[in-house]
């Protein structure tokens, strides 16, 4: 694995990245290596850690924006805002379940692999939350993009950039979020005994509704609770009391189980940490359909195990046949959980049209010329 | 604003690019005629004006790509544009450039409930949307006062919000895929109906690039439902502080409101003298509240923010009892520009956003400002999130006037960045602020972006001279500074 380089400030940061182009050392960049399994192999021959660049800058609840390092623990972070009753409302996931990892990890990892749970569908994904960075690009510089408010629009949004990319073109020195209230109630219901056509149907239903469901999966037979649709309400408690007799009566004839609020977050826990297919080993995919598509996708796959998440427009999946990999007519496909081996060879992310993947290699090449952070982490080539 | 040397060659081969422009998208789409080329000098920002070289005006994708492959090869430069509605400047044509007008590409491509997205071309109207879905109850969120008419092209390059952005975002949080016609006329696919993909956030930086990365040729963009209820809340306040420490309190409880806007008085006073929508005139500061949502939800939410109001000493608090006095209580706000334009000859509208915690800062230097040039100002403010439209009234008839209102100007932009704030919130920077940029952002900054701008359009052709406040070639940003040979630091700790 070569040496491991830790750093405590962007000053240094900027320091080791400077000295790693001079003799061409490439970094592989991690904060507690939570989800070093996500992505391919960086073929990197040092580690660079921001584990312990963790200060938090502010966290002002009443301005919805907190501002930390990228070595901040997530755990730490839902402490610090469930105290001011508010939320990182991507949910970002925790993998440690899936990986064996020991904790959740990093700030600085969860917004470089931009990943994001149930509300995605609702509230947004993990770029709709990220106001602004501080980075130390491939050629050692320090820059900045964004800012502390919630609206801006000066200069291109490199923050939305950095979000998802990996830590493949900047080493994330400082992220600025912007947070949320939390619901002070929540409900969750299941509707069960369903099958996946009559699953979907429901989940597409409660999508049009005005009732502002903001958790929508399906669980068939077999996974988790099993054959049932869940639908999440949140808001004021008599208000989702009232949303909840609505509902029902949209569902009448159906078999409702209500999840209060201790329930109801473990089962979206759950859902966002896919526990229900953790088990096995085989590896695990993950497929962003347009819900209108996702029955046909399933069948077409025909998989040993999944289920639905944001309205039926995420599929987490696990083949029958190990080496197999699913397609979709429409959409994009990652390999989430699999032997390094596989995940060197088979493609992690979605693949990309010619003229995409040139200038996919051109932005990585304004922001990294010599490739040297987190190399073949996303692509093979770059 | 110092305005880029103009390239003599291609003004010299005006005719010949004409000829072949026609040869590309056919006579009745390229403009060459001055009287009419001149429609075009100018965008919102109506103090900069260029006559373009050419106009051209396609009809389809293809046309698109012709006429950016022709500039490509000829190395003439290309500034998009919708319906001309910036506020900064973003569509000013080039004296030595091809004005593209993208207002042909009008049809909505596709209608999808089931999965909640409209699909459409780049020059379909942002109230369109709306239209074209409001039948069966859904409605697309971004809602910029110019709606009628400005694009969803311009929307996705100025990354443009409205006053309900607050709960729904701005169009980056409303897009689900475009299609990008890049200066050489090749395309690239974006997200789509399932979503934002994979791989770079690509779509996330076009969003807001202002037509400097590429021409949107389609775009799939979110619809929601239309929320059961809505309901709005007229509250009077008799110090600007107070308004603002209970727009903090609002949010600070927990509640998110779909739009949350205040006005000072002098706003007031010319909304109200324009809408006739039952302001009171006897506050000095008015906050619209709506609240929209479950029908619930709604009632304890505005009970909630009533209570919050009342202990923030408001001077009155009125709420809309069905949907066409909710209309009128945004009648005057909505309006506010076009009113300002009756109190005085001129106005000249900012848009920077603040910390919200340091509006009674930020006003209070504003009314200074205000007396040390001698020019009046209004002040809209979309409250909730911070971004500030001060209007600044001058009287472009009186000389040096029109200078003293962009100094002003300039100084509110830098005072915003002083607190922790941006330059620009919705409207962008285009020729506007583009020499303030240094205010927020140091050399190597600026250089990142532009590095950006080269991997989409290395020769640097499209929609040159907006955003950044000097132009570096692409090569000389390219090169890499190593000092020479340094060893990979052996005296840093490891583990
Ligand atoms: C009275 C008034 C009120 C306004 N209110 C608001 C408001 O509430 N909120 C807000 O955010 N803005 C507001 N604006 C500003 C303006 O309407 C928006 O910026 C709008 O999005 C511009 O759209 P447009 O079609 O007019 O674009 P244009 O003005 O034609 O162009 C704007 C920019 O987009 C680029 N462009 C246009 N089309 C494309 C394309 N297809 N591909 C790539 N680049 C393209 C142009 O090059 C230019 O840089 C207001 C303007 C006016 C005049």
């Amino acid at each position: 694995m070569g040496p491991v380089y830790s750093t405590r400030s962007a000053a240094e940061t900027a320091d080791i990245v400077k000295s790693a182009l001079a003799d061409r050392t490439t970094l592989d960049v991690q904060g507690t290596g939570a989800k070093q399994p996500l992505g391919r192999p960086a073929a990197a021959n040092a580690v660079l850690t921001l584990s312990h660049m963790n200060g938090v800058m502010f966290y002002e609840p009443e301005e919805l924006v907190l501002s930390v390092e990228p070595g901040v623990l997530l755990d730490d972070i839902e402490q610090m805002l469930s105290e001011k009753q508010q939320m990182l409302a991507f949910e970002p996931p925790d993998y440690s379940g899936l990986f064996g990892s020991s904790g959740s990890g990093t700030i600085g990892g969860a917004v470089a692999c931009g990943l994001s749970g149930p509300r995605r569908f609702s509230a947004g994904a993990a770029r709709d939350f990220v106001l602004g960075v501080k980075g130390v690009s491939g050629r050692g510089e320090a820059f900045k993009s964004g800012g502390r408010v919630m609206k801006n629009v000066t200069g291109y949004d490199l923050s939305k950039l950095m979000t998802g990319s990996f830590g493949t073109l900047a080493v994330l020195t400082e992220v600025t979020l912007k947070t949320l209230p939390r619901p002070p109630f929540e409900t969750t219901l299941l509707v069960s005994g369903v099958g996946l056509e009559r699953g979907v149907a429901i989940l597409r239903r409660m999508a049009q509704t005005p009732y502002e469901p903001n958790g929508l999966a399906y669980l068939p037979k077999g996974v988790g609770q099993g054959a049932c649709a869940a639908i999440r309400l949140e808001g004021a408690k008599v208000a989702v009391e009232e949303r909840v007799a609505s509902l029902r009566k949209t569902l009448q004839g159906q078999k409702i189980l209500t999840l209060l609020r201790g329930e109801s977050q473990a089962f979206w826990r759950d859902v966002r940490d896919v526990a229900s297919l953790i088990d096995g080993g085989s590896p695990l995919w993950k497929a962003i359909v347009p819900p209108s598509d996702v029955e046909l996708f399933v069948q077409e796959n025909d998989p040993q195990a999944y289920f639905l998440d944001w309205g039926g427009g995420l599929v987490w999946l696990t083949m029958k046949e190990e080496s197999a990999a699913p397609s979709a007519r429409n959409g994009a496909i990652y390999l989430v959980r699999a032997p390094a081996a596989m995940r060197a060879t088979a493609p992690v992310f979605p693949p990309l049209s010619e003229p995409l993947r040139a200038l996919t290699e051109k932005v990585k090449n304004g922001f990294d010329p010599a490739g040297i952070l987190n190399p073949m982490r996303m692509y093979s080539g770059f | 604003m110092k305005a880029l040397p103009v390239e003599q060659k291609v003004v010299d081969a005006a005719d010949e690019l004409r000829r072949l422009l026609v040869e590309c998208i056919g006579e009745d789409n390229v403009v060459a005629e001055e009287a009419e080329r001149r429609a075009y000098e100018s965008d919102g920002l109506t103090a900069y004006r260029q006559t373009p070289l050419l106009v051209a005006l396609p009809e389809t994708e293809d046309d698109v790509c012709a006429v950016l492959r022709l500039c490509h090869e000829r190395g003439v430069k290309v500034v998009p544009r919708g319906a001309g509605t910036s506020l900064s400047g973003g569509a000013l044509p080039l004296a030595d450039g091809v004005l593209l007008g993208l207002s042909k590409l009008g049809r909505i491509v596709d209608v999808d409930y089931e999965n909640r997205c409209v699909v459409a071309q780049p020059g379909v109207t942002n109230l369109a949307i709306t239209h074209a879905v409001q039948d069966r109850g859904f409605y697309y969120a971004p809602d910029p006062s110019s709606q009628i008419a400005c694009t969803i092209g311009g929307n996705i390059a100025e990354n443009s919000g409205g006053v309900h952005c607050l709960k729904y975002g701005l169009t980056t949080n409303n897009l689900l895929g475009l299609r990008l016609a890049l200066m050489t006329g090749e395309t690239i696919d974006l997200g789509g109906k399932h979503g934002i993909d994979g791989a770079y956030d690509l779509i996330g930086v076009v969003t807001g690039s202002e037509g400097l990365l590429g021409v949107v040729t389609e775009a799939t963009v979110r619809i929601l439902p239309k929320p059961e209820t809505a309901q709005a809340m007229l509250v009077g306040f008799m110090t600007a502080e107070a308004a603002g420490e209970c727009v903090a309190r609002v949010i600070g409880a927990g509640i998110i409101p779909a739009g949350m806007e205040m006005m000072d008085k002098l706003a007031i006073e010319a909304s109200e003298n324009f809408a006739r929508c039952g302001y009171p005139l006897d506050v000095e500061a008015l906050l619209i509240i709506e609240l929209d949502g479950p029908a619930g939800d709604v009632t304890e939410s505005i009970r909630n923010v009533s209570n919050i109001a009342k202990s923030c000493a408001a001077a009155s608090v009125r709420v809309s009892s069905c949907d066409r006095e909710r209309d009128a209580f945004w009648a005057g706000r909505k309006a506010a520009f076009p009113a300002t334009g009756q109190i005085a000859p001129d106005y000249y509208c900012m848009d920077g956003t603040i910390p919200r915690k340091e509006l009674p800062r930020v006003l209070s230097r504003l009314s200074d400002l205000s007396s040390q040039y001698g020019l009046r100002v209004a002040n809209v403010f979309h409250a909730g999130d911070g971004n500030l439209h001060p209007l600044i009234l001058y009287d472009a008839n009186n000389p040096g006037d029109l200078e003293k209102a962009e100094r002003f100007g300039a100084d509110i932009l830098k005072f915003c960045v002083e607190v922790g704030g941006v330059l620009t919130g919705e409207h962008g920077v285009g020729v506007e602020k583009r020499d303030l940029m240094s205010e927020m952002f140091n050399e190597t900054d600026l250089a990142q972006q532009q590095r950006l701008k080269c991997a989409f359009d290395p020769g640097g052709r499209l929609n040159p001279g907006k955003m950044f406040p000097t132009l570096h070639r692409c090569a000389e940003l390219g090169r890499v500074h190593v000092h020479g040979g340094k060893l990979f630091r052996p005296d840093l700790p490891r583990f």
